[in-house]
């Protein structure tokens, strides 16, 4: 849907699904409870509860199982991250998972380590439209935090789903950001270059980026949003684009992965495997 | 003769099943076990490939490999403090068993034995009374299959909070449900009781003294069985009517110190941690101290039905209540 603004810019009304794997928690802390156990303990209204096996994170991570040494050790604390178009035929949705291992005696605690997860399911179409916006979006309010025990059940499994507008950006504006990065920056070229050599040879390859190409997370997900959008609609290998952050494992496709504790000495420049 | 041989490991959340199998392979190494030393049994984990291929004998290039694979992750996690298992699925472990010292021919010659260990979170089989618990149906289908496939199943149960439990109800039914379907190939059943060492906290060196004594374990499960009544349930399951063998037995994944001999839950740490050498990092930081206990104990006699010191039938259970009366 698309909305005037007051400024005259347009901007789209982008619907986010919720969905929270892990244990509910109490407290500033937010420890678990002893009675506390595994289960979906949020869902948006629109999801059913057929879509918990579809929006589990080792499904979507591509993974038998999501364990704590695939997590990059810099990324702990926060999680990993992954944006794709959902893995089952033909979807319609695109994901943005954060998940992580927290300890059940809370954030700063030294127990026993758990799964806790967070999903957003938007349309895939919204994804394809508006990656930067959903790649800034994610990386400022997508958590894996735990929700409460205080929290009505009611309420938490028909969570309404969180609205936001986006502005249509330019795509003159996309091209001389990019442009400007081209030139000063290490990561624009391989990115290009990769999603060309990508859309060319259709073989699954991933782009691996550390701690001497972005400052942070955050700055990664800026630079690819920019990639992304750059690309034009006709781009053939689109729905196999995942963007991931902090997991030691790439899932097939398009890969393009940020891992936080890798440095230079560890390779010369971004590899392509 | 090669057997291939499913064990299911079932229980409450934060019972203790994980690291009852996280310590199995060391506690095999270690004969830390109550059977005869000269059983002289060995545990391998094993591939999915090597499980299921058609020769149970090890590859040769296997003697000199460097353990790897889902079974070493999960010894890592219970070195790093322990990972709760996840409801997502259910997680099968492959170990090869031989005995290579003395046993009875009738169990020697049918070995060696392929085991596939299945490890599941608490609270798919067994949640919390009362609760809602959003569970995957096609993992509760999953693991209500390995259930009735399962040659044996291992009910791991936390001794020292049986009488506070939330989830006696649960299991209650669950035996009864797996006592009345008649498509259960069950012919082992073991109840263990994990976390032994907590009931010798307060005696220090002599801890393992006390613990080493099978009289010592029979009364604390004679005590523990008193206090969950609903455990009868099991006499269901015996043999003849049942087909099956029931066995109670102890264990401590910590276990106790090696050389102090004390419980090995470190006071000076936070959370719950076994006492480690400074200065080392992940499970070479413990194995100076850790030595498991009896986590072996209902695996082995799930895989051979042979007892140990340390294994306790319904009969023996009920021997010291018939003296009584």
């Amino acid at each position: 849907m698309r909305i005037a603004a007051p400024n005259g810019d347009e901007t789209a009304e982008i619907s986010l699904e919720r969905l929270h794997y892990g244990k509910l928690a109490f407290g500033a802390t937010l420890r678990v409870p002893a009675t506390a156990g595994y289960g979906v303990t949020l869902r948006s209204c629109n999801l059913q509860p057929a879509d918990d096996r579809l929006l589990s994170p080792p499904r979507l991570m591509a993974l038998r199982r999501f364990e704590p040494d695939l997590v990059d050790p810099a990324s702990r604390r926060r999680g990993s991250f992954i944006a794709r178009v959902a893995p089952e035929p033909n979807s319609r949705r695109a994901i943005f998972l954060r998940a992580r291992f927290r300890p059940e005696d809370g954030e700063s605690g030294h127990g026993r380590l758990y799964q806790q997860s967070a999903v957003w399911s938007v349309s895939a179409a919204d994804w394809r439209q508006h990656p930067a916006a959903l790649l800034a979006m994610a990386d400022s309010e997508l958590d894996a935090l735990p929700d409460l025990v205080t929290e009505d059940e009611a309420t938490r499994y028909n969570a309404a789903p969180a609205r936001y507008l986006v502005r249509f950006i330019d795509p003159r504006d996309v091209w001389s950001a990019l442009e400007d990065a081209l030139k000063a920056t290490h990561w624009a070229t391989p990115t290009l270059e990769f999603l060309a050599r990508g859309a060319e040879t259709g073989k699954d390859a991933t782009l691996t980026f550390g701690a001497d190409d972005f400052a942070s997370e955050t700055e990664f997900l800026g630079a690819v949003g920019l990639a992304l959008q750059f690309l034009p609609s006709s781009y053939p290998r689109w729905r196999e684009i995942s963007v991931v952050s902090g997991l030691l494992h790439a899932p097939q496709g398009l890969c393009l992965r940020y891992l936080p504790s890798l440095r230079a000495a560890a390779r010369a420049t971004p590899v392509a495997a | 003769m090669t057997e291939r041989l499913s064990i299911c490991l079932i229980g409450p959340k934060k019972g203790g099943k994980s690291s009852l199998l996280a310590s199995l392979v060391d506690c095999v190494a270690q004969s830390a076990f109550g059977y005869s030393p000269r059983l002289r049994p060995a545990l391998q984990p094993i591939t999915e490939a090597e499980y299921f291929a058609e020769s149970a004998e090890p590859k040769k290039a296997n003697l000199l490999s460097v353990e790897q694979g889902d079974y070493e992750r999960l010894r890592r996690e219970f070195a790093e403090g322990g990972l709760a298992t996840d409801t997502l699925d259910t997680y099968e472990y492959r170990f090869r068993l031989t005995v290579n010292g003395e046993a009875p021919p009738a169990a020697v010659l049918r070995g060696p034995w392929l085991l596939e260990i299945i490890d599941s979170a608490g609270e798919i089989a067994v949640p919390p009374d009362g609760a809602e618990v959003a569970i995957l149906n096609d993992v509760k289908a999953k693991l209500a299959r390995q259930m009735l496939e399962a040659d044996a199943i291992v009910i791991v149960l936390p001794l020292v909070r049986l009488e506070d439990s939330g989830w006696s109800g649960n299991l209650a039914r669950l035996i009864d449900r797996l006592a009345l379907a008649p498509e259960k190939k069950l012919k082992r059943l073991v109840v263990v009781f994990s976390q032994y060492e907590r009931l010798f906290a307060r005696l220090g060196p002599s801890a393992f003294t006390y613990a080493c004594d099978p009289a010592v374990a029979l009364h604390a499960l004679r005590k523990s069985l008193r206090a969950a009544q609903w455990l009868d349930r099991l006499r269901a399951l015996e043999a003849p009517n049942g087909g099956a063998s029931v066995r109670f037995t102890v264990c401590s994944a910590y276990g106790f110190v090696k050389r102090f001999q004390n419980p090995n839950i470190d006071p000076h740490q936070p959370g719950e941690r076994r006492f480690r050498r400074a200065g080392l990092e992940g499970a070479r930081a413990y194995n100076e101290y850790w030595r498991p206990f009896l986590t072996a104990e209902p695996f082995l006699y799930a895989a051979l039905g042979l007892d140990s010191a340390f294994t306790f039938s319904y009969a023996q259970l009920d021997a010291r209540i018939e003296e009584i009366a």
